[in-house]
């Protein structure tokens, strides 16, 4: 659900990830962290700060 | 009382709901027109912008301010009423958090109009005629407001000192607000006047220790039971994550709460609220099993900020991923 609410929000489902782990599997830890760090990375920054720059532009042409 | 008080009804992008809201107080509107001057109206009586520009700064005591600030002429509007009010209030879900208007944040303003002009199966435009901002008229220039990118709630473009929430706003705290300005007692700033808790805490509903839904229905298509909570039942209901102040309205009348007082005081985004109270009463041992429940909500985003998408943390960003993209 999270993800179908993330994909009307415009973002990336991708972006979020659950697993289960327990403490004694550091290894496979250690991998998901990293492979999602990965995934994350190549992602790239959300594009934030959109409406704050939206309403500003808004403002000037409302003048 | 040397003076009276002046106040000011300012309309926008709203669907006249809030100036109903208005007229139904009923006999308490001659209270308000003992006690005040209204200035500007423009739903009830013929006023302009100029008659708002002529009035000096700071003059108005209240301003109430309903529905989005949805295109520029709107901004004029909401920056005007901010000039020449000493108070101003959001009135209605809309100018509180965006509202209907701004369920149309999650398209592009071109993507909507392309819907409205071109594809909704009764219009007819093969020439692919759109409205223009300006036309030369025999008589003079016509122009027409310009629709901005995205539906804002009211304290997004100006500042607000007050909200009145609701679809429409409801008689009761409609005539609090008005008696608080009568008795000089105000609230302080920023405050939303109405209950502070939910409206689970007002519901006559019947609630159970612990909820387990296996299920999600749609409302209409099941025999809810009156005395039972909606959730319970499997019925999506608002109440949870929504301010209280309306005797649970819709509950109490067979209907889900939509959430349009908002969220509670203690709530920073309503829809990650509800969000998490869905999550907290589905009953699943898998992810298969979770997925196949919740995959009955439709349109999560759009039920868990029906009335506040504008206000969401989220906010809708556009440009990374399109889920719809045709």
């Amino acid at each position: 659900m999270l993800k179908k609410i993330l994909g009307q929000m415009g973002l990336n489902p991708g972006r979020l990830r659950l697993e289960w782990l327990s403490a004694s599997e550091a290894q496979r830890y250690a991998a998901t962290v990293a492979e999602f760090t990965d995934e994350i990375r190549a992602l790239g920054p959300i594009p934030a700060g959109v409406e704050d720059a939206a309403v500003a532009k808004e403002e000037v042409h409302a003048g | 009382m040397p003076d009276k008080f002046k106040f000011a009804f300012m309309p926008s992008a709203s669907c006249g709901g809030c100036e109903i809201a208005i007229v139904d107080i009923d006999e308490v509107i001659l209270k308000v027109a003992e006690l005040a001057d209204i200035v500007y109206w423009p739903t009830a009586l013929d006023f302009k912008d100029h008659h708002l520009e002529a009035l000096p700064d700071g003059s108005i005591t209240v301003g109430f301010f309903n529905g989005a600030v949805r295109n520029d002429h709107d901004v004029h509007h909401a920056k005007l009423l901010r000039q020449k009010s000493a108070f101003v209030v959001a009135f209605g879900a809309c100018a509180q958090m965006g509202g209907i208007p701004s369920l149309g944040n999650f398209w592009t303003t071109e993507e909507l109009a392309h819907r409205m002009y071109d594809t909704v199966p009764s219009v007819n435009n093969p020439e692919g005629t759109r409205p223009q901002l300006k036309y030369d008229a025999p008589e003079g220039e016509l122009t027409l407001p310009r629709a901005m990118d995205r539906a804002y709630a009211l304290d997004q473009v100006i500042d607000v000192d007050y909200y009145l929430p609701g679809c429409p706003p409801q008689v009761k705290w409609i005539v609090a607000a008005v008696e608080a300005v009568a008795s000089g007692e105000l609230p302080p700033k920023g405050t939303v006047i109405a209950g502070t808790k939910a409206v689970c805490d007002e519901c006559p509903r019947e609630r159970s220790e612990e909820k387990q839904v296996t299920e999600f229905k749609r409302i209409h298509l099941v025999e809810n039971d009156p005395e039972k909570c909606l959730l319970e039942q499997g019925i999506m209901c608002c109440g949870p994550a929504t301010r209280d102040g309306c005797e649970a309205a819709c509950v109490t009348a067979g209907q889900a709460c939509r959430g349009c007082f908002g969220p509670t005081d203690n709530v920073n985004d309503m829809g990650a609220k509800l969000a998490s109270a869905i999550a907290s009463i589905t009953v699943a041992d898998a992810q298969e099993e979770a997925d196949r429940i919740l995959g009955h909500l439709d349109d999560p985003a759009g039920y868990f900020y029906r009335f506040g998408l504008a206000k969401s943390m989220l906010g809708v960003q556009r440009g990374e991923f399109k889920p719809e993209a045709e």
